[in-house]
Parts: C-alpha cells; structure tokens; sequence
C-alpha cells in the first residue's frame, strides 16, 4: 500500500492533518473497493458528499436488496424415493 | 461531477509533503530578523482544538447579536426604522449570496468528460484531455446561470413579504454572516497559535500562550496568518490529490 508517509514525521500526534486525511481516504477507498462494483458508491459520494449521505448510500444498497437467500429447484422426478 | 475530480490528474502530490516552513519576522524599522518562527501544518488533535475555539466564538457573539441592547447588536445591526423594504431586499439577496452558490454548485449537472480506453489512440487520449481542460470553464458557466436564476426566484419571493419579514430574514442572515467570519478568524487565529514553534523539531511553542498572539499587532498578526496559510492546503486542492489514494 503506497500510504505516503514522511520520514520527519516521528509520532502519530504530529502527523499533518493533510497527510491523516490522504490516508484515512485511501483506506476508505480500499474498504470500499472491497464491495462488488454495483454496491460501490461513486467519485461524488466519496469525495464530496458528507459522511451521512455516505453512510445512507451504503445503508440502501447493502440492506434487504442485496441477495442474502439462494434458491433451490427441485424437480420432482428427481427426487429419490424409498 | 466536482471540478476536483475532473482535474484529477493536474495535481502536484508533492505539496502535502511542504508541511513546514521557517519564517523570519522581519523589524520593518531596521529590516533586520526580529525573530525566526517554525511553522508546521496542525496534526488532527490541534485542528479539532482549533475547530472547537472557533466554534465557541462564534456562539458567543451569536448569543450577543440576538440581544436586543447588546454593544454587538448596537453596532453591527440596524434598526427596522433604518432600513426600507428595497433596501432590505438588496441585503437579503447579497447575504444570500453564499446559499445561492452553494445550491447552484450542487444541482448544477454537467456531463464530465468520459475518459477513454487504457490503450484508445492517441487522438481520442488528446480529445479527453481538451474537454478536462475545458471542464471548468463550462461548469463555472453552467453555476453563474443557475445562480442568476436563483437570485431572479429570491427576489420574486421576497417582493410578497411584509417589512417585518424581511427585517427577521435580514436579521438572521445577517447575524449568520457575522459569526461565519468569527468562526474563521478564530480558527485561523487558533491555527497559527497551535503551528508555531522556536525550533526546527517543532518541539517549543514559540507563543507562550494564545493572548501572546491574539494581542499582536493587526499587521504583524496578518504576517503570521499569511506565512501560515502558505502551509496550508486548501480542501478542494486536498482532494485533487486523491491520486495519492490510488
């Protein structure tokens, strides 16, 4: 992962807010990549919606849509008897 | 589409890496080096200390404008009996201002440019980068009209309320106005407070605490803002670098 770090930079509390954020994003960007290309929010939503309407994005596309049952078909002369 | 994302690829990644600078303090009578200053960009914590100052700022004269006898109230807003119907019109669409912007920005859809094939001829590689360049211009267009717009429907709204309704919608967008800008005073004050030290490890605060610096002279205290600000990132220019995320 090519988080860009900076070698002066000797504690976490002395970070720069601007290189926390590049990271924070990348591993937004990661943990959201890790969802299959339908469910992926777009460019706008991640980089200029607030975090709720990122959160509700995820929310409707994640909840009840998504196929969480699979279906079987059976056939009756398949079954076996006895 | 936000224009940082169209412009994704004309970003200097570099930059966030300048996060700190020495600045010299000039003695405009001798020109001489009064003092050197270490300047570094604010970690998370800092920034959330600074947000909060500037937060409580604002509250505080909030709280003071809406007196009816405060100083603040005195000063900074006028009376009903001061003001006629055009005028405050002409103050509610101007204070406005911001809002209008900021919806026509948000509904304001312009088909971005759709980038080609990772192996497209070279041709069709030159025309996505024409329309990239492009982009900008024809969304600022696209906003400046939409904008207009919303001004024309502002003032067709306003023309059907009585004087008093429009003292309490001037009031109000007034008094927003005024604490935007004391949050944002405070909060570069905090920042430039918080960002400077003696050394180059960035270890010694160089203000023993914020009334040093708040008490600065207003022409030294802007040296400081302006040096600090040289730091700084804006947040759109933050997020072209979402090459660095990727």
């Amino acid at each position: 992962m090519q988080i860009p770090l900076d070698p002066k930079i000797k504690e976490l509390a002395d970070m720069p807010y601007t290189i926390s954020y590049i990271i924070r994003k990348r591993q937004q960007i990661d943990n959201l990549n890790e969802l299959s290309k339908k469910h992926r929010p777009t460019d706008e939503l991640i980089w200029d919606s607030t975090p709720e309407e990122l959160d509700d994005f995820l929310e409707r596309v994640m909840s009840g849509k998504e196929q969480t049952t699979v279906d079987f078909k059976i056939k009756p002369n398949e079954i076996e008897s006895g | 589409m936000s224009e940082s994302i169209v412009e994704k690829q004309d970003v200097n990644i570099s930059k966030i890496f300048d996060w700190g600078r020495v600045f010299e303090v000039i003695n405009p009578t001798t020109q001489e080096v009064d003092a050197t200053v270490y300047m570094k960009l604010l970690g998370d914590a800092d920034l959330g200390r600074a947000r909060v100052y500037a937060l409580r700022k604002s509250s505080e004269l909030r709280r003071k404008l809406r007196e009816e006898n405060s100083d603040e109230r005195v000063a900074y807003i006028r009376t009903i009996d001061e003001l006629d119907e055009d005028n405050l019109m002409n103050f509610i669409v101007i204070f406005s201002g911001r809002e209008l912007s900021t919806n026509a920005r948000q509904n304001v859809k312009i088909k971005s440019p759709k980038p080609p094939k990772s192996d497209a001829a070279l041709e069709k590689m030159e025309k996505f980068q024409k329309e990239v360049d492009e982009y900008p211009e024809r969304r600022q267009k696209a906003i400046a009209d939409a904008i207009e717009k919303e001004v024309e429907k502002l003032k067709k709204s306003l023309a059907g309320k009585t004087k008093e309704e429009l003292y309490r919608q001037y009031v109000k967008l007034l008094v927003d106005e005024f604490c935007e800008r004391e949050a944002l005073v405070a909060f570069e004050d905090m920042q430039v407070f918080l960002g400077c030290y003696t050394d180059d490890t960035y270890k010694v605060k160089f203000f023993s605490d914020f009334e040093e610096f708040d008490n600065l002279e207003p022409n030294a205290k802007q040296l400081f803002k302006d040096a600090y600000k040289q730091v700084d990132i804006d947040i759109n220019e933050l997020k072209k670098l979402r090459r660095a995320t990727q």
